[in-house]
């Protein structure tokens, strides 16, 4: 099972309409796929249309008396299952904090899943905590999206800056443009310049759109409901050029 | 935990609009808008699927195609997939779950379309207040397209339940509802069996186990001739498959069911007429020798892989022109081969074999020993042929040359045939006392032959390679470390023939041939009173 984390410390950056979409198109190419919500705002669930609730909460699952397996829901899309979010995971820094072994907690969660499963998508909380730390150990690949903002730009530098002194060397780090409004001058040129600054950056800019924004009343990824629109192409192209980086 | 049955029989005046009550129990229903697809049913020649308890259908419209997998009759679902296309073999399938759960059932075997329906179908979804789905339910109306017909077969409407992970809860709710609100039972026919059934076929109706029903006072010349006629029926019934390149099985097959006839019409030339029997066996060691270097092309490629682990890492990528040769020639192998199965000698041998087998035998021939019933000639020939292997195997030492043990497999194999033959005359205790001794020699010896004969095939391949300019040093070196590989592994096996001979000689195995001759005797009597 490869293990793809949409990721970012800032906030509002469209990591979980790239988790939701990324997952449709990976589950659409024949791969068993999960997503999981890590996210206590529910936001991919919320798209999945799945209510955002596991029985016992995160203290259950980290103390094992609930299975992860069998918190899974199927979504209405084949091939794609979803780990809805909790409320109570505002809480799992503390409670990971508190576990035996608290860097390879998800991972441990996580193996009995790893048979069923291709793919797995986690639509992760913007924060860097223990949380996160379990994710960089667990994860094949990052995917970080990055708005063309000073401030956002500020946030993937402190990621590289994080990096550059972890010990998770075998991490991917994918970072791509997202919520790109090219009529701006300034999301033009900080595409145009940080694209020739870090070479990592993919070529795949995802754009700001009604049809993304649309997600949100259609509750399903954009694939699904305007498959021939602008930005189910470009999610789709990012997913290629995902996959050759992969 | 039960196994829940998700297909259900309709009554043939069944609307999808009648799903639309169960609103009224409080289910929240969202209709889906009706589809067509071509729905086609795969297995392999032998029904491994089926037999397995499991079912391949494949959905087809212009925009996708649509795998799922389920248990046959209950209808529970074991993978429900997107796939690109439909797969022939399990290595086709380049999802890797497809794959990995295919190739334990179907091993190397090609997937062969079974039944194809249209399927219209009109889906309901039961859904919660987010209008997530809940359960799927689909009415179902198939239709068998007849080939080249207008014509089409209807089938019984069915209602298939598809559930949603993690609401199982739902699920029963629904199912309750179906059984206690709408009166529906669950189907007693999977629709593949209907389908097939309406088609004229019987599923699972093959096998690779030969069976030859008997019975113990059946005068021997009837008693053989039915069981060339079957062994017939095999090679036409593998003909097709053969040709069509669908799947090597077919061509093995065929040539078993040859090499089968071939042993059994030399055994008994007195008891079938040796004029009329000369003549056919020259056109069964035809059939043999045109159907043989396809074979042998078809067993190389399936042990190409094999071949390749033998060599040293770094040496194994220079066997891969090896593989292309293989490729080639089998495509022109299996043109010969076809033409020589739509041949108007094929076609000749046929028309008046089947003619020969089914007329009843002369009169002449069902007196004297020709009369004998089939038990006591099946237990002469076994036992006799039981002596045989064992003076045989008695004299071979470690330095006796390749061809005795060659001619003590054939022997072997003979007897192998026999009690593959007669084993329904005889109590399956019996049988089974005999089989396992002689099928542990007899494997040992058909390594040791196949060694033998793919060592050989090797080195008249390698030397064609180096006629046709298709091998480099480095590749020739792979050939040539493959033949001395095959040759200590020969040697070996050769090795293990004599504890392996040793086991077929005790006084068990004795005893076991000696019983089932008495029983050949008291059929004798059996038929006298």
């Amino acid at each position: 099972m490869k293990i793809l984390a949409t990721y970012n410390i800032k906030g509002g950056v469209g990591k979980t309409t790239s988790a939701v979409n990324l997952a449709f198109l990976a589950a659409r190419d024949g791969h068993r796929t999960l997503v999981w919500d890590l996210d206590p705002q529910g936001a991919a669930s919320f798209y999945f249309r799945v209510k955002p609730k596991i029985k016992g909460g995160v203290d259950s699952v980290l103390k094992g008396r609930t299975q992860l397996d069998d918190a899974v829901k199927a979504t209405d899309f084949d091939g794609l299952d979803l780990l809805p979010s909790d409320f109570s995971f505002r809480n799992l820094d503390l409670a990971v904090n508190d576990s035996k072994q608290p860097m390879r907690q998800l991972l441990k969660l996580l193996r009995p899943l790893s048979h069923e499963y291709d793919m797995l998508f986690i639509d992760c909380a913007p924060s860097i905590s223990i949380v996160s730390e379990n994710i960089f150990f667990a994860a094949d690949a990052l995917l970080v999206p990055i708005i063309p903002t000073p401030l956002s730009v500020r946030t993937y530098e402190q990621i590289l800056a994080y990096f550059d002194k972890s010990a998770s060397k075998h991490l991917k780090i994918l970072p791509f443009f997202s919520m790109v409004d090219r009529s701006r001058p300034l999301h033009k040129d900080l595409v145009d310049n940080l694209s020739k600054q870090y070479r990592e950056i993919l070529g795949t800019a995802i754009p700001q759109t009604k049809s993304i924004e649309m997600m949100g009343i259609h509750r399903a990824p954009v694939g699904h409901f305007a498959p021939e629109s602008a930005s189910a192409q470009t999610y789709e192209k990012l997913w290629r050029e995902m996959q050759a980086k992969l | 935990m039960a196994t829940l049955s998700l297909i259900y029989d309709l009554p043939e005046a069944f609307r999808p609009q009648d799903l639309e009550s169960l609103s009224s129990a409080g289910c929240r229903l969202v209709k889906e808008p009706v589809h067509q697809y071509i729905c086609r049913y795969l297995d392999t020649f032998d029904w491994r699927l089926h037999d397995a308890g499991e079912v391949l259908e494949f959905f087809q419209s212009s925009k996708s195609i649509h795998l799922i997998w389920r248990r046959l009759n209950s209808g529970q679902i074991l993978l429900n997939q997107v796939v690109h296309k439909v797969p022939r073999f399990s290595a086709d399938c380049q999802i890797p779950g497809v794959r990995q759960r295919l190739e334990p059932v179907i091993e190397r075997r090609a997937l062969q379309e079974k039944l194809s329906v249209v399927s219209e179908i009109s889906g309901l979804r039961v859904v919660d207040d987010n209008e997530k789905t809940l359960v799927r339910l689909d009415v179902r109306r198939d239709h068998i397209n007849l080939p080249q017909s207008i014509r089409q077969i209807p089938l019984p409407p069915k209602l298939y339940v598809y559930p949603y992970r993690g609401y199982e809860k739902e699920l029963k709710h629904i199912l309750t509802l179906l059984r206690e609100r709408l009166h529906l039972v669950p189907c007693t026919l999977d629709p593949l069996v209907s389908g097939l059934q309406a088609m004229g076929v019987k599923a699972g109706g093959y096998s690779s186990h030969w069976r030859y029903p008997l019975l113990p006072e059946q005068p021997a010349p009837i008693a053989v001739r039915h069981i060339l006629r079957q062994l017939l029926g095999i090679i036409e019934a593998n003909r097709p498959g053969s040709c069509q390149n669908q799947d090597s099985e077919f061509l093995h097959d065929l040539r078993r069911a040859v090499i089968r006839t071939r042993y059994l019409t030399a055994l008994l030339r007195d008891l079938l007429g040796r004029t009329a029997v000369n003549r056919f066996e020259q056109e069964f060691e035809w059939l043999e020798q045109v159907t043989r270097p396809c074979r042998d092309m078809d067993r190389f490629m399936e042990l190409f892989n094999s071949f390749q682990a033998r060599l040293p890492q770094p040496q194994q990528p220079y066997l891969a022109p090896f593989r292309e040769f293989l490729r080639e020639h089998k495509l022109q192998e299996q043109q010969q081969l076809c033409t020589a199965l739509e041949s108007p000698r094929y076609q000749r041998l046929l028309e008046s074999w089947e003619p020969f087998l089914s007329k009843e035998p002369p009169a002449a021939e069902l007196v004297g020993m020709g009369g004998r019933p089939i038990a006591a000639l099946a237990s002469d020939l076994i036992d006799n042929t039981y002596q045989e292997v064992l003076e045989q195997g008695n004299v071979i030492t470690p330095s006796t040359g390749v061809d005795a043990l060659i001619s003590m497999y054939h022997n072997t194999k003979g007897l192998y045939f026999l009690v593959e033959f007669f084993r329904d005359l005889f109590p399956e205790k019996q049988i089974q006392a005999i089989f396992k001794p002689l099928e542990a020699m007899r494997m040992n010896l058909e390594d040791f032959r196949d060694l033998e004969v793919q060592r050989q095939a090797l080195v008249v391949y390698r030397d064609a390679m180096l006629e046709e300019q298709r091998l480099t040093h480095s590749s020739l070196q792979a050939m040539e470390q493959l033949v001395r590989d095959l040759a200590l592994q020969e040697q070996e096996i050769r090795k293990s023939f004599a504890p392996s001979f040793k086991k077929f000689s005790t006084a068990k195995a004795a005893a076991a041939f000696h019983a089932l001759r008495a029983e050949g005797t008291t059929a004798v009597e059996v038929a006298r009173t």
